[in-house]
């Protein structure tokens, strides 16, 4: 089992690897970049080092200077959270070589995996269904990059004409973290909703599908809300997923905590998208729901141990994350957060603290849980009002008027946001 | 506001806003059908055609005119895209509505500006309108009531746009010079163009409340002067304190106003001949008593005689310079069915009062209002009432500062040529210029337990003897009361005092009786024995 663990992350997921490491009486060492010393992480690590300066490229993304605070304050293995190296193959490689534990998949499955345009390739031979090439005399279309960037690479191309600039901007707006720039074009299809199957597997060959989480409320691609268990698609169209699944896990040999993306269009038909070989964001509603931790899942399959999940995990209940983020930058100096039953917080932040502007704006999951959706919906709005913060906007009033559609209630309500 | 409370607040506005419910800008809260709100009372921004539907709700008629001047065909500016699109958004083919209206049986010009159109602002096509609806009111006789709402000139049009401020006080002075009434109700936001031009030239400025006036908009003044500004900076309150309005009115109330102010200034008065005759009195009271019971704080002061007069007195506020005077009430309403202006010294009844009233003394900008309702009465054919009680001008910084000396003379050389009757009581004390500054009038009379002086005792004492104790022996050489005064010949009568009900009852048939006495002469007569009374003042 492992021992001492370096995060080397940021912000909430940092936090939230901390939490499980001292259940489980592991040592942490959280690498920070110069900006982030007056994180929560850092306080609550039991040991903090510096990486580098505070943009991404020198810390987050500096795969030496991780490395050697690894080996500096000897931990047997590191965390990458998500973002950042989490799915970066050389990194998982590199770690390796030093002796060190990467907690994920091993090296050579990130290899395939990182690559979309190849994992496609991968389930249209095994029989899944993918969403149709196109090529760039077909507009509407889509630009893809093939290493990922959580959306951040999507472009809509409306016009021919208009190809090129929306070739560039997609380089451009991958400017951090994710190397190469092939990208590929997908045909636009008419999306419904956006369904991630969240899997465990481990380097013995069993593999656990846990609940799936309907990921449709977005912005600019980015995920806002997310939910599960997943409303108002048909059951079996759900399992035909799961099996599908469980397929390309098995082809790729996958050996870690892991989610596979769907797309559903309004004609009821599933796409697959990608392979998340990491911790999502929203991984804690699947907790929620389950009783599972999954950091935990990912810690003891890294050391070795055994999947001795069910193969087939089901929701107890019916669980809602909203991704609360600043507008701005700002000192948060007043602030309160929602409390009570089945209420659950991730977040880093504390009154004065101040937003850093180089990182990912996300300041704070509220994840509230019910048996019953529609009560989980008022238990959300409420957690909303309750949450309190000046100094900086954020995205409050957004969320609230989402979950407080007509559509949303009834689990039709869609969006995934322009991308101009 | 605890920040919970702020919380509760925005939490309202997120839920109306959710449910498509308009909400009260300030708390959130429901809003009324006049877009006020339930709960703060505070007043959301009406626009225009909803105001018409009010007018008619409340069973009045609304026809509209001069529609025509809307498309104004020379225009060329290229602001055209903005125009279209407030034209789909208001349903208006300009941002000022003209009509005609009735209500309760009074018939007026109604101009009506629209703020989410253009932000209100005055274009070539506007100026030509409100200039047209001053001359159609000034042929017709008819009063105009402006509703007056938005920024300045519509910048995009340049000098063009600057000049029609111009031509609408053109028209405006030939409709004054009419003697028709113009009431200005100014509602949010009124800026430049309008308040510069004839927004605040009402012979009554009505504004609505939390409304901002003001002639630079508030970024201007941040960003051009760099000068912090307070809070409440152009608000109605504000502007009130300047002197600029009138009124603050509620929208509900505003019409029922508008309607009383047109009965008051239809220059129709009717004076009765058979009044009964106020008693009258010796005033036979030793002055160190009479002294002691116009110092006595349970004394009758003059607000309280303003509500025992008058029924349902308007009180009209500031100087239109620079600050209403609170110790000085001005304002209009009915003594025995006689339309009347009155100008009424206020002293406090408790030290509060005090405090907010000067102790009752007058300041110059009191004189300067007393001398706009003189002028207002005399336009519209209104007598003059004044009560004097003040312990004399005020003789400090404020007032120095804004010229005492001069506010005071102004005063008395406008009474003399105010070209309508004037009747003058003591009621309380009459000290020095404070008093005499309004003492100018075709009658005087003096309660019994009243005094006249030229300065207060204390002052007579701090500077003749040193020393500020009131001397009894000095009390009888200051001659100040009613029976000093009287055999003097300085008042005219001396009029029996009693308990508030009766001294009313006295002013009311002293005041009837002189009109009709006055009513013997016209104009030119009755000015010309204003002039020789107080020509020949000091000769028995």
């Amino acid at each position: 089992m492992i021992q001492k663990v370096l995060i080397a992350n940021r912000g909430e997921i940092a936090v939230r690897i901390i939490q499980t490491c001292r259940i489980l009486g592991i040592r942490t060492v959280v690498a920070y970049s110069k900006c982030d010393k007056d994180t929560m992480a850092v306080f609550l690590a039991d040991e903090a080092i510096c990486i580098g300066d505070s943009s991404p490229s020198d810390s987050y993304l500096n795969i030496p200077a991780i490395l050697e605070a690894a080996k500096n304050t000897g931990c047997d293995s590191l965390h990458p959270g998500y973002g950042f190296l989490s799915e970066n193959d050389e990194f998982a490689k590199r770690a390796h070589e030093s002796g060190i534990i990467f907690i994920g998949p091993s090296s050579n499955i990130l290899e395939k995996t990182a690559n979309k345009f190849r994992m496609k390739e991968t389930a249209r031979k095994l029989g899944i269904p993918v969403i149709p090439s196109a090529d760039e005399d077909k507009c509407p279309l889509m630009i893809k990059s093939s290493y990922g960037g959580g959306g951040k690479g999507i472009k809509i191309v409306k016009n021919r004409g208009d190809f090129d600039y929306c070739l560039k901007s997609a380089k451009l707006s991958l400017n951090t973290g994710f190397s190469g720039d092939n990208f590929f074009l997908e045909q636009i299809i008419d999306l419904y909703k956006h369904i991630d199957i969240q899997f465990v597997a481990d380097k013995f060959g069993k593999i656990s599908i846990l609940p799936a989480r309907d990921c449709s409320v977005q912005s600019h691609y980015q995920k806002v809300i997310e939910e599960t268990p997943v409303s108002n698609i048909p059951k079996e169209l759900l399992e035909k997923m799961e099996q599908d699944a469980v397929k390309l896990i098995k082809e790729v040999g996958f050996d870690n905590v892991g989610t596979i993306e769907f797309l559903v269009d309004k004609q009821m038909n599933y796409y697959f998208l990608e392979i998340n070989s990491r911790l999502q964001v929203e991984h804690t509603v699947t907790e929620e729901v389950t009783g599972i931790d999954l950091v935990e899942q990912q810690i003891r399959i890294a050391s070795g141990q055994k999947n001795r999940l069910p193969m087939k995990v089901s929701a107890k209940k019916c669980a809602i994350e909203c991704r609360l983020s600043a507008k701005d930058n700002g000192e948060l100096n007043i602030f309160s957060l929602p409390t009570g039953k089945d209420v659950r917080i991730d977040t880093y932040i504390y009154q004065g603290y101040r937003i850093k502007p180089y990182y990912d704006p996300l300041i704070a999951k509220i994840i509230v849980s019910d048996k019953e959706r529609r009560r989980a919906i008022s238990k959300m709005k409420l957690a909303l009002d309750e949450i309190i913060i000046l100094g900086a906007h954020t995205n409050v009033d957004e969320l609230y008027e989402t979950i407080s559609r007509e559509d949303y209630i009834v689990g039709s309500y869609s969006y995934f946001g322009e991308n101009e | 506001m605890s920040i919970l409370d702020e919380q509760k607040i925005k939490i309202k506005k997120r839920n109306a806003r959710i449910l498509n419910r308009p909400a009260c800008s300030n708390c959130g809260d429901e809003l009324d059908e006049l877009l006020v709100c339930k709960n703060c009372k505070h007043h959301e921004r009406m626009p225009a055609l909803k105001r018409i539907e009010i007018i008619r709700k409340n069973g009045g008629k609304f026809k509209q005119l001069l529609a025509e001047y809307d498309i104004d065909n020379s225009r060329t500016y290229d602001y055209s895209e903005k125009f279209e699109r407030d034209k789909n958004r208001t349903g208006l083919s300009e941002s000022v509505i003209v009509g005609k209206c009735k209500v309760n049986g009074k018939i007026f010009i109604t101009i009506l500006m629209e703020r989410y159109f253009m932000v209100g602002t005055l274009s070539k096509a506007n100026g030509e309108k409100i200039a047209k609806a001053f001359e159609y009111a000034t042929k017709s006789n008819l009063p105009v009531v402006a509703f007056c709402a938005g920024g300045g000139v519509r910048m995009q049009e340049g000098a063009v746009g600057l000049v029609q401020m111009a031509k609408i006080d053109a028209t405006l002075m030939k409709f004054r010079k009419k003697g028709l009434p113009f009431i200005s109700v100014l509602t949010d936001p009124t800026y430049g163009g309008t308040t510069a031009s004839f927004g605040l030239m009402g012979d009554i400025n009505i504004a609505e409340p939390n409304s901002s006036i003001g002639f630079g908009g508030k970024m201007l003044v941040k960003d051009i002067l760099h000068e912090q500004v307070a809070d409440d900076f152009q608000s109605a309150k504000y502007v009130l304190k300047s002197g600029g309005l009138d009124m603050i009115c509620e929208r509900k109330d505003i019409l029922n106003t508008i309607i009383e102010l047109l009965a008051i200034l239809n220059k129709n008065n009717s004076i009765k001949a058979e009044n009964e005759k106020p008693e009258y009195d010796h005033g036979n009271k030793k002055p160190e008593i009479v002294l002691q019971n116009i110092r006595n704080n349970s004394k009758t002061v003059g607000i309280d005689y303003l509500f025992k007069l008058f029924d349902n007195p308007i009180i009209l506020k500031g100087d239109r310079i620079s600050y209403d005077d609170p110790s000085l009430l001005t304002g209009l309403g009915e003594i025995s069915g006689i339309k009347t202006a009155f100008i009424i010294q206020n002293k406090g009844r408790n030290l509060r009062e005090n405090i907010e009233n000067n102790y009752g003394m007058t300041r110059p900008e009191g004189f300067r209002k007393a001398i706009r309702i003189a002028k207002l009465a005399e336009r519209f054919h209104l007598p003059v009432l004044i009560l004097l009680d003040s312990p004399g001008a005020h003789p400090g910084d404020v007032a120095e500062k804004n010229c005492q000396s001069i506010a005071i003379s102004e005063s008395m050389l406008n009474l003399l040529e105010t070209k309508t009757p004037i009747v003058s009581i003591v009621t309380g004390e009459g000290c020095s210029g404070g008093a005499l500054g309004l003492s100018i009038s075709d009658v005087l009379a003096m309660f019994s337990g009243a005094t006249y002086s030229v300065i207060s005792p204390e002052s007579y004492s701090a500077i003749i003897f040193n020393k500020p104790e009131v001397q009894p022996e000095l009390l009888a050489n200051m001659k100040f009361t009613a029976k000093d005064l009287y055999n003097e010949g300085l008042v005219d009568e001396i009029l029996k005092e009693g308990t508030l009900e009766y001294n009313t009852l006295q002013i009311e048939r002293y005041f009837a009786e002189s009109l009709v006495r006055l009513s013997k002469f016209d104009i030119k007569q009755l000015l010309d024995r204003r002039y020789n009374r107080i020509r020949n003042w000091d000769k028995q």
